[in-house]
């Protein structure tokens, strides 16, 4: 059997090998969020409550030399709460900017659908332009900044579901699922030694992480994989079962996400593999489907899956 | 159409070609009519007989279960029929049950089945209408092969073959400003209105309150309306606020459809039938209600009310609380299988419903008055809405919707009806269109070309019985009973047409039966037997074999033609036929393996178009390899056991009587081809000559020969003299002779006449027999040089028992076979001549005669004196005719006469005069020419100037010169058989009037008129035949078919290279191209290569697998890893790194591996 080999590259391997300690059997989805953030993209992950979303994404932060924020998003949170807002300090009599929940590199938004969507508005700014306006004064957020979103697909009762717009600007959405059945028993006992991720050492700093970026962008993409990418994007807008297609953004989106999934394999360049891999994560949540097309595939990922089906692998081209 | 009708209508159709049959029997030709009525006998037992079997031997099988469709899908529903029986089955017909919404195309399907085998039957459905249906096969029939009986299969389980098929409706686009709509939202608005009290904190979190407003309708409370939006706008608006998404409407679908009280002849309904057939137009209604009732509902919930939908099932309505899309989307799943009851008005609406009086009851057509009527008095009705299935709700968003629909609508009815001309006329087209009309063209073609006008007056019957056809045709294919006894009708028909009706003429018949000979043109023949038959037969074989083997059925069905071309007009070598016949076993092979191995396929296109490639030109090569003309002794047992006897030839008037004056040959060259004699037998190549005419005396001015009245009556009319000349033979005066020198020793030596002796001519003797055909004319051609004649039964008809040389007897009755002895004249006189017989004069010659009568008076030898009297009084016959002709002599110009003197000046005798004469001619100078036109025709001009002319002008000037030299000759005109034919059994020759010929008879002393021969072969021509001046010319046709042969076989041969070496030699120069190109490139062709050309049975060959993922299949399916070749493929296109040559080598190694592992794979999976 064809095997491709594997070099992990050290600093991305060891994040992930950290974040492993805890997040028993998810590796797929681990070396996903990883890629994810350093393709500096935000991702939502939605499942049902308690398969480690939150578990993940704190041991992630935890493996980094990086400030972590968490707000639980719920009905009452402001805007103020997530960009922080202007007081007078009764001492100085000055005004002063109070940072909000978003000044850090790792920001965890729980279960974001039940907050309003002004809150959810005041996110979205911060994801884009990666700034605080206020009062005239931009501020920037430190970097690296990322965004993780969590999301409950059930108990929709007082929530407000996320804009298009909104689903738009996080670069994979993905789901956990429930672990087998030998990984269940694996993560009582790990539950039993108290390994969480408070315990995680931290192994990769801010500036490594920075560097990675830069690598990301050097990884080399040849002409046929853009190619691909824009064959299945114009796929999607062309089947008569979605409504909505992969919006510009979203071919940005795999095209980042490729080259960083890429890094992570350990490869210097990308594959149609890498894009036929993530392309139910970065687009499925990018598109609608037609009353058709929900009663014949159900769901996104199965459409989008159907899409790469109809979409030829290029390999004529060189370089 | 009903069973009934259809069989109802093939036993009229069978009784109709009885009928023809009977009538063909009685009076236009007997053993044709006899035999189709034989046949039709026996067909229906036979047929019906065949089909009781199939009754008896079949088993059906299905694959059919429920299904849940969406509309436009289509659902195949396979039959499998069983034949167990060593026959192949009858015509099997499905009845397909057809749903109200699920419908498939065909109402009946045919097919039959192979002996000891099954086929599948795949029956399509298309999902047209929602609700459920019934769906399968109503009823199988088996039927005979004519279409006469029809038996229906009791014992099969029909249930087993049906099933329920549900179409999911879909949701209508109902637009929400429908006032009826919005007075429903606006009453639900209105019971809510007194309780104000919703938390004000949860309405801001509720939606986008306050700024969506909709115009006012009537019974929308005044609270509601927005004062400030509707003085801005100057029209009442009311606010659509968040309260309103929690309230209730209420929705039923009526559950009750009355059929009867719809009539869907109603022009109301006539924008409906130009989007479904008429018995749709129900069923299409019953789909508005229940879509625009999706549609309403959904409309209410995107508009944030809840509705509650009441559907009744079974017997009691259960209600559905619709909050969201997907709510719709599990009800729509549910009402697939909903189905309107018939009556109970009682029941047809839910209890919920009059208590609440609150909502919209989507009624069924032509019962919201019912519903009126039932409502009224029980409830207000004020609050309610009902609306009706055909009532235009749906989106009308712009009015530019409406004309966008109507010019669909209107377009969708114009490509219907086109699509149903268009369908009528391919079938009406390839049935009997084109057979009919080619064979229109075919026979007008015929007629122009040969004698007969194409507008003669027995085209009309044609034109009768071709429209007879045409009608025949399209009712077949109607009522399509399986084509069998129509085209029965038609090919009968068509034979009346051929042999009976026009065949009244004789022309026609003739050409039919004579296969094309006697107007010369075999080849049409040829097109219209294999039109005929092929095209005819061809039709019976599709309609028998629609499923399988069509055409390797159809090919083995055209081998009919070339059978009966072969046999009857042609006798060709068993190889060829051999290389036919296999061909043919080898597509039927062919195509029925790609049968099994696809399922699918039927017949391979390749083994289509190389079988008739190849089966016409091995068609043509077998024309070219066999002589052009025959007639073979299997065209005799044709013409005479089954077309019934010989054919008549009809000769144009002015060549039935004897002529005053010479040229009729050239008049017969100019006439169509018709055959007067068949000589079967000896080689008589150039040596038999038939004697129609002889002409005494030469008319300068007109370069014409006329008759001398005298001796023509004496010639004709003294039997006497005839008996006289049965004497007048060589072989008894040798005798005579011999007993003369018996008597008076020295009499031979006295006239040197020893070499005598040794003179045997017995052995020139020849036997061979004459077909003399039937042909109305009071001249007789009669064949020189006859001893002896005895018809082809033996009986004696001839007075010449003695076997008398020269006898010009009259023997010919017309149409009948004489086997006839006969000397071979000419070379009898070389004989004689070399003997030394014939060294006399007139003088000296009678001197001799004289004394040899004398001795045998003297001897008493009475026979011998009978011969020599005979040669004597032949010899004075002579003497008197040259004087009577030296009067003509006069016309002989100087010119000639100094010629023909220079010629003979040297020779003594006569016969040495006469040879040097035909010399002269013969020593090249001389061309033969039919076609010249000489602006003189004089002798002169001839023999001095042109040089060139027909065997006419040489005959002319033979006899001027040898009367010049005071020779007695005289000229005639016959015929001369020229064509030779029948090599593989007998010498065949054949005489027709384009054999004709002019040549002098000079008197020979001691012998008598003999033929002389200065006509020079037809060079140009290849014609070897001394004198044959008239040749069975190589027709254009015939050079067409040598280009065709030619073509065709350079076709063959390139598809058969192609087929079987190209993809070797594709192969090869693949490989050298990767071997050039550069790594990368290389490593990307093999791959590719490898992924198209060699890719798996499922496994796309536009594929959208990653060379990872392909390496991954490839394995799986052949156990050979490719993953080097893929890892290189992505090193090159993706990591863009440049790669060597080893990289290539390795790469090609791989990709040879994995072709050889491919082809095992392919194997073993068969």
């Amino acid at each position: 059997m064809y095997t491709r080999e594997v070099n992990y590259n050290e600093k991305v391997k060891n994040l992930i090998d950290n974040v492993e300690k805890v997040i028993v059997g998810k590796r797929n989805i681990i070396e996903l969020v990883v890629s994810a953030m350093l393709a500096e993209g935000h991702i939502l992950i939605e499942d049902v409550p308690g398969v480690g979303k939150t578990q993940l994404v704190s041991a992630l932060a935890a493996s980094c030399h990086g400030e972590f924020g968490r707000i639980q998003m719920t009905p009452d949170i402001m805007p103020s709460d997530i960009t922080g807002f202007t007081m007078i300090n009764t001492v100085t009599r000055e005004n002063e900017f109070r940072k909000g929940g978003a000044f850090c590199n790792f920001f965890l938004a729980d279960e974001i659908n039940r907050s309003s969507p002004k809150s959810q508005s005041a996110l979205l700014e911060i994801m884009e332009e990666r700034q605080v306006s206020m009062d005239g004064t931009t501020y920037e957020l430190p970097k690296p900044f990322m965004v993780l979103a969590t999301q409950n697909p059930i108990e929709t009762f007082g929530t407000y579901h996320l804009p298009e717009a909104q689903m738009d600007r996080f670069i994979i959405k993905l789901n956990i699922g429930y672990p087998t059945k030998s990984e269940e028993i694996d993560i009582l006992l790990r539950n039993e030694n108290k390994v969480g991720s408070k315990n995680l050492s931290q192994v990769i700093t801010c500036e490594e992480l920075v560097e990675l970026f830069e690598k990301v962008n050097n990884v080399y993409c040849s002409n046929a994989v853009r190619e691909y990418i824009v064959d299945i994007v114009e796929a999607t807008r062309s089947t008569d079962f979605i409504k909505l297609g992969v919006s510009p953004r979203g071919s940005i989106a795999m095209y980042k996400m490729a080259k960083a999934y890429a890094l992570v394999n350990g490869r210097e360049y990308v594959l149609p593999d890498d894009i036929k891999f993530l392309a139910p994560y970065v687009f499925g949540h990018r598109i609608m489907l037609t009353s058709k097309g929900k009663s014949f595939v159900a769901d996104n990922e199965r459409a989008i899956k159907m899409v790469l089906d109809q979409v030829r692998v290029p390999v004529e081209e060189i370089g | 159409m009903g069973r009934r009708r259809k069989i109802f209508k093939g036993v009229i159709s069978y009784i109709l070609a009885l009928g023809l049959s009977v009538i063909f029997a009685l009076f236009l030709n007997a053993n044709v009519g006899w035999f189709m009525l034989l046949a039709l006998t026996l067909a229906p037992m036979m047929s019906g007989l065949l089909a009781y079997i199939t009754t008896k031997t079949i088993r059906v099988k299905s694959n059919i279960k429920e299904c849940v469709l969406s509309k436009g899908d289509k659902c195949a529903v396979t039959v499998k029929i069983i034949n167990r029986f060593i026959i192949p089955t009858a015509p099997i017909e499905i009845y397909v049950l057809n749903g109200d919404g699920v419908k498939s195309k065909d109402k009946r399907i045919l097919c039959s089945v192979m002996p000891l085998s099954e086929n599948c039957v795949t029956i399509t459905f298309d999902a047209k209408i929602c609700g459920p249906s019934y769906i399968g096969v109503e009823q199988i029939c088996v039927t005979d092969y004519l279409g006469l009986m029809s038996f229906v299969l009791k014992k099969i389980d029909y249930s087993k073959l049906q099933g329920k098929a549900s179409v999911i409706p879909e949701i209508a686009d109902v637009s929400i400003r429908d006032d009826r709509l919005l007075k429903v939202m606006s009453a639900s608005m209105n019971a809510d209105d007194s309780e104000d009290t919703i938390d004000v904190s949860m309405r801001t979190f509720g939606g986008f309150p306050g700024y969506e407003n909709r115009e006012y309708v009537p019974g929308d409370p005044i609270k509601r309306i927005n004062w400030k939006q509707s003085a801005k706008r100057d029209k009442l608006l009311v606010r659509l606020d968040d309260e309103m998404a929690s309230k209730a409407v209420t929705l039923v679908v009526d559950s009750t459809f009355i059929r009867k009280n719809i009539n869907v002849h109603d022009s109301s309904f006539d924008s409906l039938k130009v989007l479904v057939e008429e018995d749709e137009i129900i069923p299409k209604l019953a789909e508005d209600a229940v879509e625009n009732a999706l549609g309403i509902a959904k409309s209410l919930i995107l508009s944030n009310y809840t509705v509650n939908m009441f559907v009744k099932s079974d017997e009691t309505f259960v209600c559905y609380e619709l909050i969201d899309d997907k709510d719709v989307e599990n009800i729509r799943l549910n009402m697939a299988s909903y189905r309107f009851l018939e009556d109970g008005l009682s029941e047809r609406l839910p209890e919920e419903l009059m208590a609440e009086c609150v909502g919209m009851i989507i009624s069924t057509p032509g019962c919201s008055s019912e519903i009126h009527g039932y409502l009224e008095g029980r409830i207000d009705t004020s609050k309610l809405s009902i609306i009706s299935a055909t009532d235009e709700i749906k989106g009308d968003i712009t009015d530019g919707g409406a004309i966008v629909r109507n010019y669909l609508n209107e377009n969708k009815a114009i490509i219907k009806k086109k699509e149903n001309i268009y369908d009528k006329m391919k079938s009406v087209v390839t049935l009997c269109a084109v057979p009919f009309i080619l064979t229109m063209l075919l026979s007008i073609t015929v007629f122009s070309v040969f004698d007969v006008g194409p507008w003669s007056v027995w085209i009309l019957p044609q034109f009768v019985a071709a429209v007879a056809i045409f009608t025949l045709c399209v009712y077949t294919m109607n009522h399509k009973v399986v084509g069998g006894l129509g085209i029965t009708v038609v090919v009968v028909t068509m034979l009346v047409l051929y042999i009976g009706i026009v065949g009244n003429n004789s022309d026609y018949k003739q050409w039919f039966m004579s296969g094309g000979e006697l107007v010369d043109n075999k080849f049409t023949f040829l097109i219209s037997l294999i039109l005929v038959f092929t095209v005819f037969f061809g039709m019976v074989v599709f309609y028998y074999t629609k499923i399988l083997y069509r055409t390797s059925a159809l090919l083995l069905v055209s081998l009919i033609p070339f059978v009966i071309y072969v046999k009857v007009i042609k006798d060709i070598h068993i190889v060829y036929a051999m290389l036919v016949i296999s061909f043919n076993v080898f597509t039927f092979l062919v195509n029925t393996r790609k049968v099994r191995d696809q399922g699918k396929r039927i017949v391979g296109k390749l083994a289509t178009v190389l079988s008739v490639i190849f089966y016409a030109a091995v068609f043509v090569l077998t024309a070219l390899a066999v002589p052009k003309s025959q007639e073979t002794k299997y065209y005799y047992i044709f013409e005479e056991k089954f077309l019934g006897g010989n054919t008549t030839v009809n000769l144009p008037e002015e060549y039935k009587h004897e002529n005053e004056y010479s040229g009729n040959a050239d008049g017969f060259n100019q006439l169509t081809n018709r055959k007067l004699y068949v000589i079967v037998g000896a080689n008589i190549k150039g040596n038999m000559y038939f004697r129609r005419q002889v002409f005494d005396y030469y008319d300068k001015e007109i370069n014409r020969w006329y008759k001398d009245e005298e001796y023509a009556d004496k010639k004709y009319v003294l039997q006497d003299w005839a008996e006289e000349k049965n004497y007048l033979s060589s072989e008894l005066l040798i005798d005579a002779l011999l007993a003369a020198e018996e008597l008076s020793e020295g009499f031979l030596e006295k006239y040197d006449l020893q070499a005598i002796e040794k003179c045997d001519i017995t052995y020139l003797k020849k036997t061979l027999e004459v077909r003399a055909q039937n042909y109305e004319s009071d001249t007789y051609i009669t064949p020189l040089g006859i001893v002896n004649l005895s018809t082809a039964y033996g009986n004696q008809v001839s007075h010449n028992q003695h076997g008398i040389l020269g006898a010009d007897m009259q023997f010919i009755s017309k149409n009948a076979r004489y086997n006839v002895e006969y000397y071979d004249n000419r070379f009898i006189a070389r004989q004689w001549i070399e003997s030394g017989g014939a060294d006399f004069d007139n003088e000296s010659a009678l001197v001799m005669l004289k004394e040899l009568q004398k001795i045998l008076e003297s001897g008493n030898k009475t026979l011998y004196l009978k011969v020599v009297d005979a040669f004597k009084n032949d010899l004075l016959y002579a003497m008197e005719y040259n004087e009577k002709c030296s009067d003509n002599n006069e016309q002989i110009s100087e010119q000639v006469r100094e010629l023909a003197f220079e010629i003979t000046s040297k020779y003594e005798y006569d016969w040495q005069k006469a040879e040097a004469i035909q010399n002269y001619f013969h020593s090249g100078a001389f061309e033969y020419d039919l076609e010249y036109d000489a602006e003189d025709d004089s002798i002169e001009h001839f023999l001095f100037e042109s040089k060139r002319g027909t065997c006419s002008d040489f005959a002319s000037a033979y006899v001027v010169m040898a009367r010049a030299v005071g020779l007695t000759v005289r000229y005639v005109e016959g015929f001369v058989p020229s064509e030779e034919v029948g090599v593989r059994y007998d010498k065949e020759y054949v005489i027709r009037t384009n054999s004709s010929h002019a040549y002098p008879e000079v008197y020979i002393q001691n012998l008598g008129f003999m033929v002389y021969e200065p006509t020079v072969p037809a060079e140009n021509l290849g014609n070897e035949i001394d004198g044959g001046a008239i040749m069975y010319a190589v027709t254009t046709g015939f050079r067409l078919l040598v280009i065709f042969a030619l073509v065709s076989s350079v076709i063959i041969i390139v598809l058969f290279v192609t087929r079987i070496f190209m993809p070797i030699i594709k192969e090869k120069i693949f490989v050298a191209k990767v071997n050039r190109a550069k790594a990368n490139e290389g490593i990307i062709m093999l791959y590719i290569r490898l992924i198209q050309k060699y890719s798996l049975p499922h496994i796309e060959r536009i594929s959208s697998n990653t060379p990872y993922e392909y390496a991954s299949l490839f394995e799986e399916l052949t156990g050979y890893d490719i993953g080097e070749l893929c890892h290189f493929v992505e090193m090159a296109v993706y990591e863009n790194i440049e790669m060597v040559d080893k990289d290539k080598q390795k790469a090609l190694a791989v990709y040879k591996g994995a072709k050889k592992a491919l082809r095992v794979a392919l194997k073993t999976k068969k």
